[in-house]
């Protein structure tokens, strides 16, 4: 799993935000040319789920509870 | 200049078409005098942008070129990564006679190059003793009260110091303080009194006891060349600038489709011009932002109908830096499942 920053966030406050909430997977800054450009977002926090081919399987705009995104990872293992 | 709002009341109008008479009449005409007055110049200085762990760097070249009721600085920023700082390559302020330059004319560019302007241009002139300093080049558009010295040294260069009076000041108070607790200004200039070098550094504390935490901020820009340059050039860059702004404001307002064909078809129709001129680099650049701009304007404009034709294809490349800056790129993950997620802080 990759965190992207997509708003542009000093890194300072990334990594507070970090610490706070012990975040444990790989943090990447200024996503937000990537993100909006070219993985289309509409608002933050959007997930995309990737499979092991490198396609694109689903995107899941806005806060998602954790049962959605429970179904979603399963689409994408291809279970 | 001309689509700015105050220039749309009917009462401007008489004034605007006096304003370009002017030009005109000084070229054609050859009135010495309005030669002498309207003094042109060009600097380039290099700047150096800190904010807590957030470093830029970049060259900025102004030019100087006479403007109605003052003069008019032009300029062109890369970065070293050779990128635009304000992400655009040319940007422009007025200023109003010898005064300081007005905020509400400038174009909301990049903040980061309008510190740099600002401070040059704010820089010096000050006494010994206790006075004032300007914030802006540390981000704070107010002043700060500093005891200030002045040392010549043998070859004649002049070193201004103004550090922070009284040791530390609460810039905001309440829930979430922000306290200054230190502020230092060093210019370096020549016998003349022209700003070679400068040098501003703060100190930040945001929060209280154990929350507290530190942020530097630091603001350094070195003049490399600054000279005078003839009216042929000035008017080069003048035409240049009237050129290249409509064209540049089309894409800072990421107009429709529509304007952006329009705004193209201007530019290549004159865009000969001007490309052997002083802002040659710049026509090239916005040709290639022109490009780029028309590409994304002729897709859908919801980027939820654009996202939808992502699915099942291959997910775009990207590299990026983690926080502890090392590359990221998608094809590191290749062979497992991956999921982005896109986040802000809001």
């Amino acid at each position: 799993m990759l965190a992207i920053n997509a708003d542009n966030d000093s890194r300072t406050r990334i990594r507070e935000f970090v610490q706070e909430k012990n975040l444990q997977q790989r943090m990447l800054v200024r996503g937000d040319g990537v993100g909006f450009q070219q993985y289309h977002l509409k608002r933050l926090p959007t997930v995309y789920f990737i499979d092991r081919k490198g396609n694109v399987v689903s995107r899941a705009p806005g806060y998602q509870s954790y049962d959605q995104l429970e179904k979603s990872l399963k689409k994408a293992l291809g279970r | 200049m001309r689509s700015r709002p105050w220039t749309e009341s009917a009462l401007w109008k008489p004034l605007l078409v006096l304003l370009f008479l002017v030009p005109l009449s000084a070229v054609s005409m050859e009135i010495p005098v309005q030669e002498e007055e309207t003094k042109s110049a060009k600097a380039v200085w290099s700047v150096e942008r800190v904010r807590g762990e957030d470093t830029v760097q970049y060259e900025v070249t102004i030019y100087q070129i006479p403007a109605p009721g003052g003069h008019r600085w032009v300029w062109r920023a890369v970065a070293s990564d050779g990128s635009f700082p304000g992400g655009f390559p040319i940007g422009s302020m007025l200023i109003q006679g010898t005064g300081k330059p007005r905020p509400e004319l400038f174009d909301p560019l990049s903040p980061g190059v309008m510190e740099m302007l600002l401070s040059v241009h704010g820089a010096g002139g000050h006494e010994n003793g206790l006075g004032w300093a300007d914030g802006t080049p540390v981000g704070f558009r107010r002043q700060i009260p500093v005891e200030r010295k002045e040392v010549t040294a043998a070859d004649g260069m002049i070193t201004q110091t103004g550090i922070l009076a009284g040791g530390e000041i609460v810039v905001r108070g309440g829930v979430r303080t922000l306290r200054m607790t230190e502020f230092t200004e060093i210019l370096h200039m020549s016998a003349g009194g022209s700003l070679k070098s400068a040098d501003w550094v703060t100190t930040l504390i945001r929060g209280e006891d154990d929350n507290a935490r530190t942020e530097k901020r630091q603001l350094k820009v070195q003049r490399l060349e600054a000279g005078l340059i003839d009216a042929e050039e000035s008017r080069e860059v003048q035409s240049g600038y009237e050129f290249l702004a409509p064209v540049v404001r089309v894409l800072r307002k990421g107009m429709s489709l529509a304007a952006v064909e329009i705004a193209e078809k201007m530019f290549n129709e004159d865009r000969k011009d001007h490309e052997k001129g002083p802002l040659g680099d710049v026509v090239k650049e916005v040709a290639g932002l022109l490009k780029a701009s028309k590409k994304v304007a002729a897709q859908p404009l919801d980027p939820d109908v654009r996202a939808r034709k992502m699915i099942g294809k291959p997910a775009p490349a990207f590299t990026l830096d983690d926080i502890d800056g090392n590359q990221v790129t998608l094809e590191d993950y290749k062979g497992k499942t991956l999921l982005l997620a896109f986040w802000g802080y809001s």
